[in-house]
């Protein structure tokens, strides 16, 4: 019997637990569970490994099995619903694809002879991972928990944070095989209306069969165009989200996932942590500007070094030009193939140490930095002037990690424009990756703000951060940056 | 939409306008920064008239438009041979190494990369524009004061071109064939056309005034062999015993180079698709191609 491409419950449950068979194919995970209570054949199925089955034993099935005669399905349905409150979640479905929804996110299913609808019970008891300190944000002030991969988790961490009825958290399904849980979460007294029903429209548009992570997702609420820096954000941490929602941003948790995506996001806020907002104003102005500076030399330092000791040797003083040249004069490679073959040896260290298992990674550090390095120094291969810049330069990408991606290859792309053509060549593609960076905006706010479009108020926690009070008599929201 | 800020079009237009400075070629004097800074004031005048007209919405016709980019083509051509005749006194690797092919080589690249930031669009362009005129204006203030310290006030007195404020104010109107594009931004621009256009050309011709300045006194002395004066003074720029920061200027060139190009390339690109609608795709490589196409007419 099919409604609407649905297969409904029927009321013969030998029909029904058959068509669950056929559904499954027979996976093992399946578990049935037949029995007769108040007189009634019934059948409790869960999927194994979704369920605690020691809750399952004492809440479900030692309070089920103990009921006294009832006159059919619909009676025995009332009772457990309304009198035994076996869970606090007891959804009821009228199809076997909403049974299986559930039976997939750990609720055991209720079917009866005569009923045309089964009951669930949350009774979810899969294994994961607990909350544990996120590996990408460090933080020294703040909170030490992440997000973790099971959504109701990360849902209950921001919730504890933001005890305000205005947080909304909308649950969704995406994937049409994975049927993965999203999670929408706004202030609904502060985010644009706008960018709500534009993300709406653009989460509509998410046609995939899967959902694995972040990655998936973040394309269809971001900007099509090419895009170095990507216009939407993800953080690991309850805490900077919830900052996050207070300016009126929209976050995505995505189930598996113990990221969110944060949208809008704008550059300037990949130098701000949590930190900043614990040290005194001072500090933290120096550590942001200490930030850009790092940024500025992990992007250009090696193309800035190639293009002055090939080009524009009249830019150095004679000491360090004298010096330069002696370390340089012994290489057998032009400064550029070096610092070339430097960065690329650097990347497959890294690539190496992410990949490998943390022992033979440490391992793989430590031939890597002491062997390999001190080899091709000696030897003459690489300069050690040259080795310097390129690990300040590397060393420099560490200190904004968020952008580290983007900055490695604007880094080799730098040094290519460097070596050829020295000042000029970088200042063309300066140019470029400039205007990349300002045609870069999301549901129309612009990712370079409120640098350009230049907004005076937003300079209080971009160009210097300012005190708590004036921060909070400023009220900020996204939508005073919309373009 | 494509909508501008007030700071965003001063910018565009700053870019321009000093580039036109620094490519300037001949002689000069303090007689030519007073006529560049009465040049900016009769251009103010004219753009002041425009605003007033764009304000109250008068400016349409497919005639004027078409006269427009016309104007807009043959200045973009006007930059390229502004550019390809001052890289020649600019010390540029590839360009120093390869003669014509270099040069066309150098040429060619930024033309690809105005081709780049004239596709962005106009808004992308202006946020880019005021932070590339900040770190421009920054660096011509670096080399400016470094190069004061080599200044002789006595150059303003002696130095000059013979023109006399009329022929120095007739160059300084030359060297501002960018007033086209901005009567296009003007209709492009959040705010009063009236203020913007005000602050706009009092800024070009102050700045452009004090630029002059500085060259005439850097510079002065051997203003009869220095065919590009603003070049000659970066070059001359020396703050410390052995060190020289004329790159410094390389980059200020570069950058202004190629953002007067594209603001052009932008602004004509604009009009052409509101004078053909149909015509969408390749405006701006068009545009381009035919500032190109310009810039060889006028360099016969």
């Amino acid at each position: 019997m099919e409604r609407t491409g649905k297969t409904a419950v029927m009321p013969s449950l030998s029909a029904n637990l058959s068509r669950i068979r056929e559904i499954s194919g027979g996976s093992s995970d399946i578990l049935i569970n037949e029995f007769v209570t108040g007189g009634i054949s019934c059948a409790l199925v869960c999927c194994e490994g979704m369920v605690s089955a020691s809750v399952i034993t004492e809440l479900i099935f030692e309070p089920i099995t103990s009921i006294s005669e009832k006159k059919d399905a619909q009676e025995l349905f009332h009772y457990i619903n309304e009198e035994l409150l076996l869970s606090t979640d007891r959804p009821s479905v009228s199809d076997l694809e909403g049974a299986f929804r559930l039976l997939h996110s750990g609720f055991a299913v209720l079917f009866a002879e005569g009923a045309d609808e089964a009951l669930g019970f949350g009774v979810q008891g899969y294994s994961s991972r607990g909350v544990d300190e996120p590996d990408g944000e460090g933080n020294i002030m703040g909170a030490h928990e992440g997000f973790t991969e099971t959504i109701r988790t990360s849902m209950s961490q921001i919730r504890r944070r933001l005890k305000s009825p205005e947080l909304v958290m909308e649950l969704m399904q995406k994937g049409s095989k994975s049927q993965t849980d999203l999670c929408l979460c706004y202030m609904k007294d502060r985010v644009p209306k706008r960018l709500m029903a534009e993300i709406r429209r653009s989460l509509d548009g998410i046609k995939l069969e899967t959902i694995l992570t972040t990655g998936y997702v973040r394309p269809f609420v971001e900007s099509r165009r090419f895009e170095i820096f990507s216009s939407t954000g993800v953080t690991e941490r309850p805490d900077v989200l919830c900052s996050k929602l207070i300016e009126g941003r929209v976050a995505i948790l995505v189930d598996g996932v113990p990221f969110a995506i944060v949208i809008p996001k704008l550059f300037c806020e990949s130098f701000q942590t949590l930190d900043d907002y614990s040290f005194k104003p001072y500090y933290a102005t120096f550590l942001r500007w200490l930030k850009y500076g790092a940024f500025i030399m992990s992007v250009l330092l090696p193309a800035v070094y190639a293009a002055i000791v090939m080009y524009h040797p009249e830019l150095l003083n004679t000491t360090l030009f004298m010096l330069l040249v002696e370390s340089e004069k012994n290489a057998p490679l032009s400064i550029m193939t070096e610092s070339l073959f430097v960065l690329l040896m650097y990347e497959v260290i890294r690539e190496a140490g992410v990949r490998l298992p943390k022992p033979v990674g440490g391992a793989v550090s430590i031939i890597s930095g002491l062997i390999i390095g001190d080899s091709a120094v000696k030897s003459g291969l690489v300069s050690t002037p040259l080795l310097t810049m390129t690990a300040l330069a590397v060393l420099g990408g560490l200190v904004v990690p968020e952008l580290n991606p983007a900055v490695t290859v604007l880094r080799f792309a730098f040094l290519i424009a460097g070596g050829l053509m020295g000042l000029f060549g970088i200042s063309l593609l300066a140019c470029a990756v400039l205007v990349n960076i300002c045609a870069t905006e999301d549901y129309g706010f612009p990712y370079t703000a409120p640098l350009s479009p230049f907004r005076r108020s937003g300079m209080s926690d971009t160009a210097y951060r300012t005190d708590m009070q004036k921060m909070q008599q400023r009220d900020f929201t996204v939508e005073e940056y919309y373009e | 939409m494509n909508r501008i800020t007030g700071k965003q079009f001063c910018a565009m237009a700053f870019i321009g306008d000093i580039f036109a400075v620094l490519c300037m070629s001949g002689e000069a004097g303090a007689m030519t920064a007073a006529g560049f800074g009465a040049g900016a004031l009769v251009q103010l005048l004219a753009a002041l008239l425009f605003a007033e007209v764009y304000q109250r919405g008068r400016v349409s016709g497919k005639v004027l438009e078409a006269v427009l980019l016309l104007w807009i083509i043959i200045w973009g051509g006007v930059l390229f041979t502004m550019q390809w005749r001052t890289s020649e006194v600019i010390y540029i690797p590839f360009e120093n190494s390869g003669a014509v092919r270099g040069k066309l080589f150098v040429s060619g690249l930024i033309a690809l990369v105005c081709l780049y930031i004239a596709s962005a669009g106009i808004k992308a362009l202006g946020r880019a524009s005021v932070i590339a005129a900040a770190t421009g204006a920054v660096c011509l203030a670096v080399v400016a004061a470094s190069a004061l310290a080599a200044h002789d006030w006595d150059n303003l007195r002696t130095a000059g071109s013979g023109l006399g404020f009329g022929g120095e104010f007739v160059r300084g109107l030359r060297a501002s064939g960018g007033i086209a594009g901005y009567i296009v931004l003007l209709g492009l621009l959040n705010g009063s056309y009236v203020r913007e256009t005000a602050v706009c050309f009092i800024g070009k011709g102050i700045a452009s005034a004090a630029l002059i300045l500085t060259v005439v006194l850097v510079t002065g002395g051997i203003m009869e062999i220095a065919d590009f004066p603003a070049v000659r003074a970066a070059q001359l720029t020396q703050p410390f015993p052995s060190q020289r920061i004329d790159s410094l200027f390389l980059i200020v060139f570069a950058v202004y180079a190629v953002f007067s190009i594209a603001v052009q390339s932008a602004a004509a690109a604009h009009l052409a698709g509101k004078l053909i609608p149909p015509f969408r795709r390749y405006r701006c490589l068009t545009v381009l191609a035919l500032m190109i196409g310009a810039a060889f007419l006028l360099s016969m």
